[in-house]
């Protein structure tokens, strides 16, 4: 539906390079990275509001390249919203349909269908001002949607919500996307919002998006340093590996591990802390990792505690708070820590 | 209510406040006093003679209008180089603001002058503009051109800073819309710069209809207002030019203040919607 191909742009500090990507019919692809890799910029250039300095993006087979924002088809949501200030809410909404040659009560019937299915057919007189930002929201969503487009860009759509709606919303939002088959590129800093929204997540950092891939593989199996440290996996090692039948032996500081990645070499070792399981005692299990060490350090986040224990190498493991009762352990408790062969990503 | 609160606040007042608002309303007096002492010392009976002078009320009718013109002219050339300012940044951007200031240093007499240059009867345009039959010298055309020439810059520095107070990403919104980009800047951004447009044509017709040695240099006929008065001041002394000066000072900051009003007030409703 979107193709882009090696796209470049540069303008001060914002600059984009050699980006390339497929978006599929209906499909949500989130881009996903830390504030300044030129997300937004990106979006920019989807929409037409900036001109890139090389490469292509078609709509739906046709190239939009050189296209006016108005020809292409495609909606764009800012982050905060930017109604018309000076428009009521049912002016705002109405307001893709001016080139359009629809009579005046066409208009207002599309207003108020368009308005119901939103939930804002109460504030169809009321001014933006004094909008929350879920109501902001919606109305932009309503205002963009209202022309049909072939796809959507939102840009940091939940960050001006309330964290305790935002859920909900994001729930409610992938359902009308999914609804209307709509075409999306999402823009986000926030990895679990990236990890419910996304068919596929295209991770950015400097102006590059540095992988593409489902939300599974991007969590589990990062191909770079950034992008580990960028989801959160808390365990970054490096090693060397070699095969030995049909498994991989890393090691790493002095220990063994066993991975089910088919690499050699030195590599990179990443293994996210949800995937590790901790014990008092050795379990017995078909996990294939199993090491003990002392507990250096606990740290609580929210309901997770972080426990980290030196094993040869340090290794960080997150429990629930339950579990972490349950355990009863302090620093320098001997602990084991379990995980799987195919928890252990190398790159 | 207001007279209590303001006493209640100097009282209140570190030293150095008291200091600055005795120093302040020296200059307020000094700019106030002249303006008041005219107005006062002619009464109000001078006021309505010196308005049935039919020679008065041409000239006065001349400056309005006249500033009015120069005020929808420079509006019709200055929205669109305002934005063009607000919004692209190009090579020669700050010489083209220099260009654009620059009327406001320029002494008025040589204002004239170099539109004498120009447009004069011994000017570089001469011929074309006898070919055309246009006159500026002594004439009402010269009289817009040279109040245009000295306000030009309040309309465009205006509203130029009320475009740039609109985020351009209003118009990106717009565009998406399926607006083309002049839609979007006569549905978005003009709207949202109301307040700012008004502002600087208040500012450029106070400007136009204060101005006299550029226009008396390229245009003593027909006569505005400023003219007459200088005219009579000089053949016939104070008494004769004091009653049409405190005319033109009821009328004209009347007219300002009205308009000031007008548009800080709908500044302040556009902040607040």
């Amino acid at each position: 539906m979107i193709s882009v191909k090696g796209l470049s742009y540069s303008a001060g500090e914002f600059n984009i390079h050699d980006i390339s990507f497929d978006v599929e019919e209906g499909e949500t692809l989130v881009v996903l990275g830390p504030t300044g890799a030129g997300k937004t910029v990106l979006l920019e250039i989807l929409a037409g509001c900036r001109h890139p300095r090389s490469g292509s993006v078609a709509v739906g087979g046709r190239d939009v390249t050189h296209l006016p924002p108005e020809k292409r088809g495609i909606g764009l949501v800012y982050q905060d919203y930017l109604l018309f200030p000076h428009l009521d809410v049912f002016r705002n909404i109405a307001y893709g349909l001016r080139a359009t040659d629809l009579g005046h009560d066409e208009v207002d019937s599309e207003v108020r269908a368009t308005a119901a299915q939103m939930k804002v057919s109460h504030l169809l007189h009321r001014r933006t001002r004094n909008l929350s930002g879920g109501e902001q929201q919606r109305v932009a969503l309503a205002r963009t949607l209202i022309t049909r487009p072939k796809a959507v860009l939102l840009d940091e759509p939940f960050s001006a919500v309330d964290p305790n709606t935002k859920e909900a919303l994001m729930r409610e939002l992938s359902g009308i996307l999914e609804d209307r088959g709509l075409t999306t590129v999402y823009v986000t800093h926030d990895q679990v919002e990236a990890m419910e929204m996304a068919d596929r997540i295209a991770v950015m950092n400097a102006g590059r998006i540095v992988q593409i891939d489902t939300p599974e593989e991007v969590f589990r199996a990062p191909r770079s340093e950034f992008v580990a440290n960028f989801v959160g996996i808390r365990n970054i090692l490096k090693g060397v590996a070699r095969r030995e039948g049909s498994t991989t032996l890393v090691s790493v500081g002095g220990i063994g591990l066993v991975s089910s990645v088919e690499l050699q070499g030195d590599v990179h070792v990443t293994l996210r802390p949800e995937d590790i399981i901790v014990s008092r005692h050795k379990l017995e299990s078909s996990a294939r990792n199993s090491l003990s060490g002392e507990v250096v350090s606990v740290v609580e986040k929210g309901p997770v505690v972080y426990v980290t224990a030196a094993c040869g190498v340090e290794l960080t493991a997150a429990v629930t708070k339950e579990s972490f009762k349950e355990l009863r352990v302090t620093l320098g408790d001997e602990v084991f820590m379990t995980f799987k062969a195919s928890n252990v990503n190398l790159f | 209510m207001g007279l209590a609160r303001l006493t209640k606040g100097l009282s209140r007042a570190e030293p150095f406040v008291l200091l600055f608002v005795v120093v302040g309303a020296v200059l307020i007096t000094f700019i106030a006093l002249p303006l008041v002492a005219t107005v006062v010392y002619e009464g109000p009976g001078d006021l309505v003679t010196a308005l049935e002078d039919p020679e008065v009320r041409s000239a006065i009718t001349v400056s309005f209008g006249a500033a009015l013109l120069a005020t929808a002219l420079s509006l019709v050339f200055g929205i669109p180089l305002a934005y063009i300012m607000a919004r692209k940044q190009f090579p020669g951007k700050g010489v083209l603001q220099g260009i654009i200031d620059v009327p406001i240093v320029v002494p008025h007499t040589v204002a004239g002058i170099a539109l004498l240059v120009v447009f004069g009867r011994m000017g570089m345009f001469s011929d074309e503009m006898s070919a055309l039959d246009l006159k500026f010298e002594d004439h009402l055309l010269g009289i817009i051109a040279a109040m245009m020439f000295v306000s030009a810059s309040f309309v465009v520095n205006a509203v130029r800073e009320g475009f740039e107070a609109v985020d351009p990403r209003l118009e990106h919104v717009a565009r998406s819309l399926g607006a083309s980009g002049s839609q979007a800047f006569m549905t978005v951004t003009l709207p949202l710069s109301g307040s700012a447009v008004l502002t600087g044509a208040v500012m450029a017709w106070a400007r136009a209809v204060s101005e006299f040695g550029a226009v008396y240099i390229i245009a003593s006929f027909p006569k505005i207002a400023p003219t007459l008065m200088y005219e009579r001041n000089l053949h016939s002394g104070l008494s004769e030019s004091m009653p049409v000066a405190a005319l033109l000072v009821v009328l004209c900051v009347g007219i300002f203040v009205t308009f000031r009003t007008v548009s800080v007030y709908l500044k302040k409703r556009s902040e607040e919607t």
